[in-house]
């Protein structure tokens, strides 16, 4: 009976779930695909892609909390159009070429008048060559790149120690991310490939300066024109050693170029004088956590104040990135920059960012948020910024986003009402 | 007594030969031969609860180097990921990190990125790094449901628990149901049930022998909450191409950063 009992009740159990399964098998659609997926639109006639020509048009609005004129409320009404051109050219070589322009109502609706020549000049309008060279294989172990680019050297996304080869576009500090900050330079770079290591030297054809923010404009705190220093167009070199192995990558790095300076310019340094940077970074993976290193010992520094007397830096950096966190990114870079041999200008700068990105809605909507703060205690200034991306479709995307100074030292004193918001709303073809 | 002895032994034998049983059919999937290298053309169409609809297309390589898995992506479209690309080595060895790096064109340099949380999404898609990974049969426990057919062939109904909690930390998953096609030992049809009460449905739509291998041409991934869609992820594969040479020199960063 007991047996009885039992083999009916597993039966029961067993139809159970098989109706609960039967329920959960529903859930198939059963429709025929191709009713789901929408027709493409036919391709036009007349595409630009058609030529190996794409691009992206842009228009950007900001709007500025500060109360003085001319820069309060819309600070920035700039369309901009980039275009890029690719071509595939013999055997493995390529060809690509792209530029971007832009134009500032902003200034035209407030009164060109309102502002000084140098900021006009440098924020009304623009017409940029950004990228234009062509790259290929020599032999199998043997790759050339030459021509107006960008080399990215280190492994930090936020805070630059071994990256000194491409000058920087600062004009809006705390504006730019760090993709849009380097601006190209022209330079012949040879790779060679033995086994895990591949040997860089560079040649850096093109000798270019930071572009700063404009005096009179609204990141130039200063009352006074300073004096433009040009870097002699001269050749310089440079040379990265990298080898990739299981679990860490390796970077060991020489340049001998003209300095240059990220947020905030120097204008104590004289960029006229080249210096030697001996540098090397690491990537190690633990799992979801990225560790990051980066050491840059800087030689023959010169200050316009001190003439010829010459002076060497150590900038080292930690930082670590972390991807344990569903659909989220964390990275936390701290620096120290310092002078080495000089009681004048020994004084430590720190500077630490900290970032988190993250993705929802099926990677359709980006909220990001980045601190950056300098000084011992990290209380001598900085900005944060967050801002949210939202991708309308394959095409559109539109940003949302706030950026706030942090007063500390007398440059971010000065800047510090120049808190904005920022809204953009970009078409890629 | 004698008899209750019997029939409960007779009942731990039987579980666990049935038990056996499921394990392999696991087993089964697991080392089914998905060919030493696949080259083909991937396009991914994302559909949100209001059937609007993103594209994505990317050219993938993938290779065997022994027991370890190297792939490379490359994104074709649309305009704002095109020339972004994704090496990764997966190695068999659990105890060793996947070595992986990103070329982003925006930034202009290729990065070694840590591995990601495996329920993440796959690009935005309904597919999570996980479903893109072989599982290791070890993970779970099996128990064979019942026989059906799918698309007028045999298959067994499969449910997988996980071992424990660590499984569904890192899968997302607190239970699967597949369906393996019993002629080929392929799962064709499974319902991944999620930690936050979602379901995920996989539905292997179409597919095609090619060199004696069996490769998918398209498969649906739908998520839903109750009876409702919330996303959905085709994936539909071109040009395919199994077992055809694949130079070494194609995993590499200085590919990544060439390009296509």
């Amino acid at each position: 009976m007991l047996t009885r009992l039992f083999f009916v009740s597993l039966l029961v159990t067993t139809l159970a779930v098989a109706d609960d399964v039967d329920a959960f098998m529903d859930g198939f659609d059963e429709e025929p695909l191709s009713t789901v997926v929408q027709p493409q639109k036919e391709e036009a006639k007349f595409s630009l892609s058609n030529y190996g020509i794409e691009g992206k048009f842009k228009q950007e609005f900001a709007y500025s909390y500060q109360n003085n004129a001319p820069h309060d409320r819309f600070s920035s009404l700039r369309t901009s159009l980039f275009l890029e051109y690719n071509r595939d050219l013999w055997k493995s070589f390529k060809f690509k070429i792209n530029g971007n322009g832009f134009y500032d109502l902003s200034y035209k609706m407030k009164g060109e008048e309102e502002f000084t020549k140098e900021e006009l000049n440098a924020l009304q309008s623009e017409v940029e060559l950004f990228d234009a060279y062509i790259q290929g294989s020599i032999t199998d172990d043997l790759d050339i790149k030459l021509g107006r680019q960008v080399i990215v050297w280190g492994k930090s996304d936020t805070i630059r120690v071994v990256d000194v080869l491409n000058p920087l576009d600062n004009r809006r500090p705390g504006m730019v991310d760090i993709e849009d900050l380097r601006l190209s330079s022209a330079m012949a770079k040879f790779d060679y490939y033995y086994k895990n290591w591949d040997i860089a030297p560079i040649v850096i054809l093109e000798q270019r300066e930071d572009k700063n923010p404009p005096y009179g404009g609204d990141f130039n705190p200063s009352p006074i024109k300073q004096p433009l220093q040009k870097k002699p167009n001269d050749v310089t070199y440079a040379l990265n050693i990298s080898g990739e192995f299981t679990g860490f990558d390796l970077d060991f790095y020489y340049a001998h170029v003209y300095p240059n300076f990220e947020f905030y310019p120097r204008t104590d340094v004289n960029i006229e004088n080249k210096i030697d940077m001996y540098g090397a970074a690491i990537a190690y993976v633990y799992g979801s956590l990225l560790l990051k290193g980066e050491a840059a010992y800087m030689q023959n520094y010169e200050f316009l104040q001190t003439g010829d007397e010459k002076f060497d830096r150590l900038d080292m950096l930690l930082g670590f990135e972390y991807n344990g966190i569903a659909d989220t990114t964390l990275s936390l870079d701290i620096a120290n920059k310092r002078f080495v041999n000089t009681n004048e200008f020994k004084k430590d700068n720190y500077q630490g960012a900290f970032r988190v990105t993250s993705d929802f809605k099926n990677a359709t909507v980006h909220l990001n948020y980045l601190v950056s703060a300098f000084g011992d205690t990290f209380s001598d200034g900085g900005y944060q910024r967050a801002w949210i991306v939202y991708d309308a479709s394959d095409s559109i995307k539109t940003t949302f986003g706030v950026v706030d100074y942090l007063k500390g030292n007398s440059f971010f004193d000065a800047i510090s009402d120049n808190d904005m918001l920022f809204y953009d709303i970009s078409y890629s073809f | 007594m004698i008899k209750k002895i019997c029939l409960v032994t007779l009942l731990g034998f039987g579980s666990l030969a049935i038990a056996n049983e499921a394990r392999d059919i696991a087993q089964g999937v697991y080392d089914r031969d998905d060919g030493k290298t696949i080259i083909q053309d991937m396009k991914m169409i994302l559909i949100d609860k209001n059937s609007n609809q993103r594209i994505r297309e990317i050219k993938t390589f993938g290779k065997d180097f022994g027991k370890d898995d190297y792939r490379i992506m490359f994104f074709k479209s649309p305009a704002d990921v095109k020339d972004t690309a994704f090496l990764t080595y997966d190695y068999d060895d659990a105890s060793k990190d996947d070595d992986q790096w990103l070329y982003l064109p925006a930034l202009k340099k290729v990065k070694r990125i840590p591995t990601s949380d495996k329920s993440s999404s796959f690009m935005g898609s309904d597919f999570s790094y996980y479903d893109m990974t072989k599982r290791s049969v070890d993970d779970y426990t099996y128990k064979i449901l019942k026989h059906t057919k799918v698309r007028g062939h045999d298959t067994t109904m499969l449910e997988s628990l996980p071992v424990n909690e660590d499984v569904i930390e890192e899968s997302g998953y607190v239970k699967t149901i597949g369906l393996v096609r019993e002629d080929i030992d392929m799962v064709v049809r499974s319902i991944g049930f999620m930690k936050n009460g979602d379901r995920k449905y996989l539905d292997i739509t179409k597919m095609h022998k090619q060199n004696g291998v069996w490769v998918v041409d398209e498969m649906v991934m739908t998520t839903k909450q109750g009876k409702a869609t919330v996303h959905k992820t085709i994936l539909q594969f071109e040009n395919i191409q199994v077992n055809k040479p694949i130079n070494d020199d194609v995993f590499s960063t200085r590919r990544l950063e060439k390009g296509l």
